[in-house]
């Protein structure tokens, strides 16, 4: 009975999936209720979380949380891809749309035997471990959550708040602000949207990448899993092993529907498929006309002489194996020892890219509160952009392409968009990798950012002669990081503001709010730890 | 897939699809005539935010004083006693009255460190105007600081929320250029909708230190209903403010003093800044509110820039000699 409605059940987890997720993106923000935890699924995530820790020779709370996903694979096989992960429910729910159009054209994808165009995955996941192996961390860029959510959260998010925001004004300004109408925004605006729309910079591209693994979907489905996903591969490495199994040796058919059928294109022609390329969406088992494919655990160990057709109880499909191999060949098991190796040297070897002199582009970037030394938050961060969402005054903005290949989309402050809240600690809260560690309120307001420098040919006070302040009323330390001293200029008594280097922490909200423009009065510049 | 496409260049290329003259002629005109209907909806709305702001007027009340002074433990029985020392609120709202409440909710931080309005002074005020018959009462400030935070965090959006009047975060389209009378200094400024267009307006504020204007009183509270690059007001700000002052005319002035901070203002953060006073001032006369106001600062209300300017543009004189006093310890 369950069978009938087992694709309905995988729709319905994968929809709820992708609810979760975008539930929790959205609610990334002030003020962080407790039983969101921005970081789950990255946490989960043994790709990012491995070559992280890998890059980084670090230990991650998320390598628990993320072996346990491989350990789960291991017994099953791939479902966390076919059930739970975000972008290939994404790719699933495109595909399907996209059938649902070509029925017009009575028009059915058509599948060839397994293409070995899925080993690029492998070469992929191959480049990142070596790469991280040195020290660079590039899982950032193909890590499939990542590209969700970062999407989601650069893209998408801030597109739909915009758009209702923008109706609900345009609404108020025709109806002439009824109070009824009032009141719902003000609740809608508080509950739902974010108090002012958050924007973010130079993040076409993040787009242009979830659009072009889309595109890529209508020409095969899931061709990013099939082909290029180096998460999927890390747990296609994993359910190499896995003895959940599918089981279609009673079939002698060779309609070809499952082939056809299966949107990881893991069943060749003669019936057999490939273990580790199998997502569990058991499309093959439910919509199988002759119902003769059937996933069962098979033993680790032991005798296995049911091979094909010679059954001792031909009748019963329970006792057919599909092929005698035992669960690990002699090669994959060198193969898998040669990996654990090669990881557990990567984690103890020296780095080679410590130390090394710094570019001046990355120098001038402020890193948020918390952030570590510039060259290791630079491989540590994963550019999930939870840092940037979560961001109250929408300061942290992904650092753009042009500004160094390495550092692009990591969060820097852009210090005329915003500043950094005194009394807010959030981006450390919710950043998956520590790159941001997390600080109490009191550690946060010692951290400093960067420094306050007054450039005097723009100051009022010091450029004009006249009175402003704006940056000392500001300047949230309590004694006041920036002082005043009265003194003669152009012949009147005028407050003119320093900075006290000891006091400032490099907020900006002095930058932000001197009334200059376009060039700033205060500028704030970072400064490299001694 | 690859037929998907075939067939769709097929139609685009078939003789059937191409559009003769007479229809390209006929598409041209229809997306013509459609001008006029992208005009007629999105022209009002622009025309909208061309609104035009006349100064308020303030409601001519006489009171039982000029000035209440009241000290007491409670800042809402304080508060509540100021008012009934003026003759009550139903003085300054009416039945049906859309009224404005604004205190100073521009920074993140605590009420202990006085940097906002107290917020059951601002919540006994609320209670008060609704007492009086006030159809609705709405309190808001353009935040310094992040408002989410600004809010959560001085305690008024939930004063406020509890006693039944209607927070809201300021929505940037109903800043609205004002042009003020010739000769003022701040010539055009974007002020907030709802500020200008109430029927009883009850200023808030905090009385703090401020390094540039001496105190933050009254008159500087009225910052908060302006858009804008507010930094700019700070260049000539005391007739800026006298300006503002005039234009708003508050119909009431209720000065927190309840906690007054020394130092470091207008945002502080160190309590040892922070003295208390447990005193309200109320009255009509912005002006005079200061003034006497500064006093508890041991300030010359003289000194202070604004107050002198508010006198010279008659919004009310700063003498507190010759005012008639009410001080109550409750």
């Amino acid at each position: 009975m369950i069978a009938k409605h087992l694709l309905l059940i995988r729709r319905l987890v994968q929809t709820l999936s992708v609810f979760i997720l975008v539930f929790i993106i959205w609610n990334t923000r002030y003020p962080l209720s407790g039983f969101i935890n921005p970081e789950f699924y990255f946490l989960i995530d043994p790709f990012a979380m491995f070559i992280t820790a890998v890059a980084e020779r670090v230990f991650l709370p998320g390598l628990i949380y993320s072996a346990l996903l491989l350990v789960i694979t291991f017994a099953i096989g791939r479902a966390f891809c076919g059930w739970i992960c975000p972008l290939g429910a994404l790719l699933d729910f495109l595909s399907w749309s996209q059938q649902s159009v070509m029925k017009l054209f009575r028009k059915k994808t058509m599948e060839h035997d397994p293409l070995s165009l899925r080993h690029i995955k492998y070469a992929i996941l191959a480049g990142v471990f070596i790469f991280a192996l040195f020290g660079i961390q590039l899982a950032w860029f193909l890590d499939p959550i990542t590209i969700f959510v970062r999407t989601f959260s650069f893209n998408v998010h801030p597109f739909i708040t915009g758009v209702i925001d923008g109706g609900f004004m345009r609404l108020l300004k025709i109806t002439d602000y009824p109070i009824w109408l009032e009141s719902m925004y003000n609740t809608l605006r508080e509950g739902f949207l974010s108090l002012s729309t958050p924007k973010f910079f130079h993040t076409g591209i993040i787009l242009v990448v979830l659009a072009v693994i889309m595109m890529l979907s209508l020409v095969k489905r899931r061709f990013w899993c099939r082909y290029l996903c180096p998460l999927g591969a890390t747990l296609a490495l994993t359910a190499k092993g896995t003895f959940f199994q599918r089981d279609a040796g009673g079939c002698k058919k060779n309609c070809g529907v499952c082939m056809n059928l299966c949107r990881m294109n893991a069943i060749r022609s003669d019936n057999s498929y490939i273990r580790e390329e199998c997502i569990l969406c058991l499309d093959c088992v439910v919509l199988c006309p002759n119902d003769k494919t059937s996933f069962f655990f098979k033993k680790l160990w032991g005798s296995e002489q049911h091979t094909g057709g010679q059954s001792k109880h031909p009748g019963s499909e329970q006792n057919i194996w599909v092929r005698a191999n035992p669960v690990f060949s002699r090669a994959q098991f060198i193969l898998m020892l040669h990996g654990l190796i090669l990881t557990s040297l990567g984690a103890t070897a020296p780095r080679h890219t410590r130390n090394k002199p710094q570019r001046p582009g990355t120098e001038s970037n402020l890193r948020p509160p918390g952030a570590l030394p510039e060259e290791e938050f630079v491989q540590r961060c994963i550019r999930c952009g939870n840092c940037m969402k979560v961001c109250p005054t929408n300061v942290l903005q992904p650092s753009s392409i042009g500004k160094g290949l390495g550092g692009t989309w990591s969060p820097v402050l852009d210090t005329r968009r915003g500043y950094c809240e005194y009394q807010c600690n959030l981006c450390g809260k919710v950043c998956p990798t520590d790159a941001i560690r997390e600080l109490t309120i009191k550690h946060k307001q010692q951290f400093k950012i960067g420094l306050g420098v007054f450039n005097k040919k723009i100051c009022l006070p010091y450029a004009k002669g006249e009175n402003c302040i704006v940056c000392e009323e500001h300047c949230p330390v309590p004694d006041k990081a920036i002082k005043i001293r009265t003194s003669m200029v152009r012949g009147k008594l005028i407050k003119l503001p320093y900075v006290d280097t000891d006091l400032c922490i490099g907020c900006a909200i002095c930058e932000l709010k001197c009334p200059t423009a376009p060039d700033k009065g205060i500028v704030v510049i970072k400064v490299r730890d001694a | 897939m690859k037929h998907f496409f075939e067939k769709i260049t097929r139609y685009m290329t078939s003789r059937k699809s191409q559009s003769s003259r007479k229809e390209f002629l006929r598409g041209i005109a229809v997306s013509l005539s459609s001008i006029p209907l992208v005009k007629a909806l999105s022209v009002p709305a622009l025309a909208e935010s061309e609104k035009k702001l006349k100064p308020r007027q303030k409601r001519i009340t006489q009171t039982m004083c000029d000035l209440a002074v009241v000290k007491g433990n409670s800042p809402a029985a304080i508060t509540r006693k100021a008012i009934q020392a003026l003759g009550g609120m139903s003085r300054f709202v009416k039945k049906g009255d859309i009224v404005v409440i604004k205190p100073n909710i521009g920074w993140d931080r605590a009420p202990e460190y006085a940097a906002n309005t107290n917020p059951d002074v601002v919540a006994t005020l609320v209670r008060l105007c609704y007492d009086s018959g006030a159809k609705i009462v709405k309190v808001f400030d353009n935040t310094c600081n992040s408002s989410a935070m600004c809010y959560t965090n001085s305690g008024i959006a939930d004063a406020v929320k509890k006693s039944g009047g209607q927070i809201s975060y300021v929505n940037s389209s109903k800043f609205i250029p004002v042009r003020f009378p010739a000769g003022s200094a701040l010539e055009s400024w974007p002020l907030y909708l709802d500020a200008v267009e109430c029927d009883s307006f009850i200023n808030v504020p905090i009385a703090k230190h401020h390094s540039l204007a001496g105190l933050t009183l009254s008159m500087k509270n009225l910052m908060g209903i302006c858009g804008g690059s507010r930094g700019e007001i700070h260049v000539n700000l005391d007739k800026k403010l006298a300006d503002l002052t005039k234009f708003i005319n508050p119909d009431l002035t209720v000065i927190d003093a309840y906690r007054i901070l020394l130092h470091h203002g207008p945002l502080g953060g160190n309590l040892n800044d922070v003295k208390i006073t447990k005193t309200v001032i109320a009255g009509t006369n912005p002006v005079l509110a200061d003034a006497y106001t500064a006093t508890l600062f041991d300030i010359d209300p003289k000194k202070i820039g604004s107050i002198r300017m508010g006198e010279e543009y008659g919004l009310g004189s700063a003498n507190i000699s010759n005012a008639k006093i009410t001080k109550i310890s409750v």
